[in-house]
């Protein structure tokens, strides 16, 4: 039987805020509208605020031997395929 | 910011980038301080998206279109792989073979709802879930690629329910719905009604086959 599975990318049109203490280089500015390519199977996912109304949806990212990693929330493996 | 993370002894340093997505919704990216590289590999501007999308469909092509699926033109996979993530917003797209037949296989997000048990029965959850996709259903049949390779299309979803007022015995019941593409083509063309496509269809509820009765919707 064939089955083959594949995590499908999740993008949208974001805000992206923020602060860093060296303002390194990322490619985009406080306020751009950007794309995030992440399967989204590697959010994990928390809830904050008052009745835990407020969603996050962490991503770990890191490169190793020139290649994009991210990490597995469900057994902290990094992937890079 | 530091954190140390399960599975991790130490604290490690991260560049937090917090993304805003509607109101309650954030995206906290976390690439390793001397990293911030790394950022432009998941994070583009939106004058990229579409460079982007194109490698991350490519990625996908050389992963999902193999075997069989290999007989899709790149139009074609692009079709499909835009139909799986963009009109249903899938988080998932695989392909089955199910009694003879490939599937194009995309799961969707759970159901929104949560529905209480006292008041919706299986079978009327399960017709409005199903009943709330005939749009996609027919957007399916329209999408024009070879029928020997892809026969139909399978959606899976999580249908959540309970009792109220705690809902103490939430439970998600798994939805596997087989929907043959013969019988999508001629719903689309309106040449059978939203019922006889059920009953053309297989409906599986936590592994066990069910009828659907739109008319008791």
């Amino acid at each position: 039987m064939l089955f083959i599975a594949a995590a499908l990318i999740a993008s949208a049109s974001l805000n992206a805020t923020f602060a860093l203490p060296q303002d390194p280089s990322v490619g985009f500015e406080e306020g751009d509208s950007v794309v995030v390519v992440v399967p989204s199977r590697y959010e994990w996912m928390s809830h904050t605020g008052l009745g835990g109304m407020n969603t996050k949806l962490d991503i770990k990212s890191r490169i190793r031997d020139g290649v994009i990693e991210v990490r597995d929330p469900d057994d902290s493996t990094w992937h890079r395929d | 910011m530091t954190r140390v993370d399960a599975g991790d002894s130490v604290e490690s340093h991260y560049i937090e980038v917090t993304l805003k997505h509607q109101l309650i919704t954030d995206r906290r990216v976390f690439v390793p301080s001397d990293q911030p590289e790394a950022l432009k590999s998941l994070v583009a501007p939106i004058g990229a998206a579409d460079s982007v999308m194109k490698v991350a469909y490519d990625s996908l092509s050389a992963h999902f279109f193999t075997g069989t699926l290999t007989g899709f033109s790149p139009d074609e996979r692009n079709l499909l792989l835009r139909f799986a993530h963009i009109t249903a917003n899938g988080t998932r797209i695989a392909s089955e073979n199910f009694k003879s037949i490939n599937y194009l296989v995309v799961a969707l997000p759970p159901d929104a709802h949560i529905w209480n048990n006292l008041r919706v029965t299986r079978t009327e959850r399960i017709g409005r879930l199903i009943g709330d996709q005939l749009a996609l259903l027919k957007a399916f049949a329209r999408v024009t690629v070879r029928h020997d390779l892809i026969g139909g299309l399978k959606l899976t979803v999580l249908s959540m329910h309970g009792t109220a007022p705690d809902y103490s015995d939430l439970e998600g019941d798994k939805v596997e719905a087989y929907f043959p593409i013969d019988a999508l083509m001629k719903f689309a063309d309106a040449d059978i009604t939203s019922q006889r496509l059920l009953d053309q269809s297989i409906i599986l509820v936590k592994g066990d086959r069910i009828e659907v009765d739109l008319r008791t919707q």
